[in-house]
């Protein structure tokens, strides 16, 4: 993933396909060049797309093939690198594109508020993959001075901020190293790497998004909440339903429903699910593992759809619907750990290491810290020094705390906010001290850059 | 918005900027590495070229320290050698009887090596030899630059008849003393807090002159080779091998997107070379291995690939321009172990020693 100025090209190019093609599409009134001009349109964007994020992956792909069947040639690759923030505007302008094709709305006729619609910068490189209803009305309006808004989009700045760079970033030390190099490790690694990347990829995009959706409510502009406490959800199509909302959303629009949704019986609607769940790992990154990973995300979502019946005739037998606290509880650690098991080949670099990871998973419980203190152990998994871990721990279980509040209708925020003055304001500095101090200032990009 | 709101908002953004001001007031007061001290390194420059080593230089522009004591060399140097921090560790004692200096700079890149070198001729103080440890990351066009010496680098294209495109991190680098940014970073912030109690009592280390060079901590020799501080030096080995597992899987800085040997840089590298000669300055070079470990990770990932090629390429660049070179990046293919390694690509000075042995006797 790069950020290269002439790559601004393909930016223009983009904003200038569509903004005619919307264009285009309500002067014309003939159907089939209606459809021609949407295919056309889609077509030079998706190619863009292709040739920059899967052109290799499509040549990789082809070569494996060639060598299995004991062919070999030497392939022509390509050396361009990845545009930043590619995957997410070429899907908002192909969203548009859709949208005026299908009458839903106006195409914009001018081309400053249209090219803004594409490029406005919070979103511009990892979303939320804002819909032009939603967003050029917004961007067309008068804001004035508002001091509350701006002081509530600079806090879910600065909360975005924690997750990203207090959380992520130091959970990142072990989870990017055990994933590099799995074989080195066993399982009680392999699951503290495991459930750190949970968070970590958790707290970094989520951690984008609100800095995003602050920094575009400070301009006045709202942008579409990307998470809600997914972790939190009670069964697996809860989950997808708070978990990166604008792309699932997207795909919801634009692939599900046009391929019949669930209109057309139980197995359609699995069949379909599993497609879009595959096209979304796709999406994430030219790699098979992605593939794999969209393809088990599906899976579990047609397993969840297809138990539901069984596993409330089940909970009702064993009585824990009486519980209904505790059978949330123990709906929302099911749902957790599934997610984490069948995560692992989102953060894997090759498909060998996901059965490498999953098969090694029940090993080396006897000695689960093979022999070394604790301190040793964390280091032999990424993790500086004892004291970033410690650091990690607790900034994890903050949050975890808060987020858990938040799923019980207690907001901590607003609870800060009835107090006085100087209350608030000494937790803000020392808020601020912390982020400072804690911080994992050395610029790690944000995993979701990469898609 | 409610009144109360309204009423106090001047108030909030002046107690939010007074936050600010804290955090700059913290950073600029201690200061922990002496940012803000400009004087430091001409003084460090005279303290090297009156023959006493440095210790407590954490946070010094090596790249100015050099400048100034090219300036103030008294005679011409016989050897000079060129590289990054990997070529800091050799020392006069494996040149005996020359007069011998290392002008390598951390994180050196090409652009260093040619504002060096254009330092070393404007102030007439060409060697007799110039030995260069190239580093891999030269051609990558992406990598990131800490590069300050941008006067003489200019220089030194104008003279070689290349023009160069102006990017907008060029102009930014003239027009803003990367100090200042490095100042108001979080990563200062947190050195400043660290460093409190110390300034509280007023005993920040500060760079200092020592005429002993065994010490625990890191010395800058008159020669202006490095003595690493006793925790690198003993470092467990298993230690030295996680360190090099570690970067090889985090994505070394220098080689990412590095997918090309970038053209520029080639013609940059290929007319500097051309152009010592013509000055009459024997030139050598030497490749300084990378850790086994390490080498081996990145050789098995396809986005470091590159690696292979850029020593290929360079070795042929050599062979062309008939310049004596030795080691490679690849520890097997010249003998370094991985007990010779400090961390992952800083070797030991006794295996560079072999090395510059072994170019020694090429042809």
């Amino acid at each position: 993933m790069a950020w290269i100025p002439i790559y601004i090209l393909l930016l223009i190019t983009t904003t200038i396909v569509s903004y005619f093609s919307g264009l285009l599409l309500q002067k014309q009134n003939n159907e089939k060049i209606r459809k021609l001009i949407l295919w056309v349109s889609i077509s030079i964007n998706l190619g863009i797309l292709f040739v920059f994020k899967y052109y290799n992956f499509f040549m990789d792909t082809i070569e494996n093939i060639y060598n299995a069947i004991g062919y070999h040639s030497e392939l022509p690759y390509s050396k361009l690198l990845l545009p930043i923030g590619i995957s997410f505007y070429t899907f908002q302008a192909i969203s548009y594109i859709v949208d005026v094709y299908r009458k839903d709305i106006e195409p914009e006729k001018h081309f400053g508020i249209f090219a803004l619609y594409v490029t406005f910068f919070p979103q511009l490189v990892a979303g939320p993959i804002e819909r032009a209803n939603s967003l050029i009305p917004q961007l067309k309006a008068e804001h004035n001075f508002d001091f509350e808004r701006i002081s509530e989009g600079l806090k879910i700045m600065a909360w975005g901020l924690f997750k990203k760079v207090v959380v992520a970033d130091r959970l990142g030390y072990i989870s990017s190293y055990v994933f590099a190099n799995p074989q080195s490790h066993e399982g009680p690694g392999l699951l503290l790497a495991m459930f750190f990347s949970s968070w970590q990829i958790y707290c970094d995009f989520s951690g984008y998004s609100d800095i995003a959706v602050g920094s575009a409510k400070v301009l006045g502009i709202n942008l579409t909440q990307n998470f809600e406490r997914p972790y939190f959800s009670s069964s697996f199509p809860e989950l997808w339903r708070r978990w990166h909302i604008s792309l699932m959303n997207w795909f919801r629009d634009y692939v599900f429903f046009p391929l019949g949704g669930s209109k057309y019986g139980v197995w359609n609607t699995c069949k379909n699910l599993i497609i879009v769940f595959t096209l979304s790992g796709l999406w994430h990154g030219a790699k098979w593992t992605y593939v794999l990973w969209g393809f088990l995300m599906g899976l579990c979502l047609v397993l969840s759809y297809l138990t539901r019946d069984f596993r409330k005739t089940v909970a009702e037998k064993i009585c824990i619907t009486k519980f209904p606290k505790l059978h949330k509880v123990i709906q929302i650690l099911i749902t957790y750990s599934i997610f984490l098991f069948f995560g692992v080949p989102f953060r894997a670099e090759k498909i060998s290491d996901v059965f490498y990871i999953w098969s090694h998973l029940w090993l080396g419980w006897s000695n689960p810290t093979r022999g070394l203190d604790f301190d040793d152990f964390i280091i032999t998994l990424g993790m500086p020094t004892q004291q970033e871990f410690n650091v990690g721990v607790i900034a994890l279980g903050l949050l975890i705390i808060v987020e858990a509040c938040k799923s019980y209708g207690i907001s901590l925020k607003e609870k800060l906010e009835q107090r006085n003055m100087a209350l608030r304001w000494s937790f803000y500095y020392l808020f601020l001290f912390l982020l400072a101090f804690y911080g994992v200032w050395n610029s790690s990009p944000f995993i979701y850059f990469q898609f | 918005m409610n009144n109360n709101l309204r009423d106090n908002w001047k108030l909030k953004l002046a107690l939010l900027g007074l936050f600010f001001f804290f955090y700059i007031a913290i950073n600029v007061f201690i200061d922990p590495s002496g940012l803000l001290r400009s004087a430091q390194e001409k003084t460090i420059a005279k303290w090297l070229n009156n023959g006493y080593g440095v210790i407590n230089a954490i946070n010094i522009d090596y790249r100015k320290v050099v400048r100034e004591r090219i300036a103030i060399l008294e005679s011409k140097p016989d050897v000079v050698v060129m590289g990054s921090s990997r070529a800091m560790v050799i020392d006069s004692s494996m040149f005996p009887g020359d007069n011998f200096l290392n002008i390598s700079l951390p994180s050196a890149n090409l652009e260093d090596i040619i504002a060096n070198y254009e330092i070393l001729y404007e102030n007439n103080k060409l060697p007799q030899k110039l030995i260069i440890c190239p580093d891999l990351h030269y051609f990558n066009s992406y990598c990131k630059s800490t590069f300050h010496l941008f006067k003489e680098y200019d220089k030194a294209l104008e003279r070689m008849g290349i023009k160069k495109k102006q990017t907008l991190t060029d102009i930014l680098v003239k027009v803003i003393d990367p100090r200042y940014i490095q100042i108001l970073s979080p990563g200062y912030f947190q050195e400043s807090i660290r460093y409190f109690p110390a300034w509280i009592i007023g005993k920040i280390p500060r760079p200092s002159p020592v005429e002993d060079y065994e010490r625990r901590e890191k010395v800058i020799r008159p020669d202006g080779s490095i003595i690493y501080e006793s925790s690198r030096r003993e470092r467990p080995q298993s230690e030295v091998d996680l360190k090099a597992e570690r970067y090889a899987f985090k994505h070394p800085e220098g080689l990412v997107n590095y997918r090309s040997i970038d053209e520029f840089r080639r013609l940059i590298f290929e007319s500097f070379i051309r152009r010592v000669k013509a000055d009459g300055v024997e030139l050598e070079m030497l490749l300084i291995p990378i850790h086994p470990r390490a080498y081996e990770i990145l050789t098995n990932n396809k986005l470091y690939r590159i690696i292979i090629d850029v020593e290929e390429y360079m070795k042929q660049t050599f062979e062309k321009e008939k310049i004596k070179y030795a080691g490679s990046y690849s520890p097997s293919k010249c003998n370094v172990s991985s007990t010779e390694f400090y961390d992952a690509v800083h070797v030991k000075p006794e295996a560079l020693k072999r090395l510059l042995d072994e170019l020694n006797t090429r042809m």
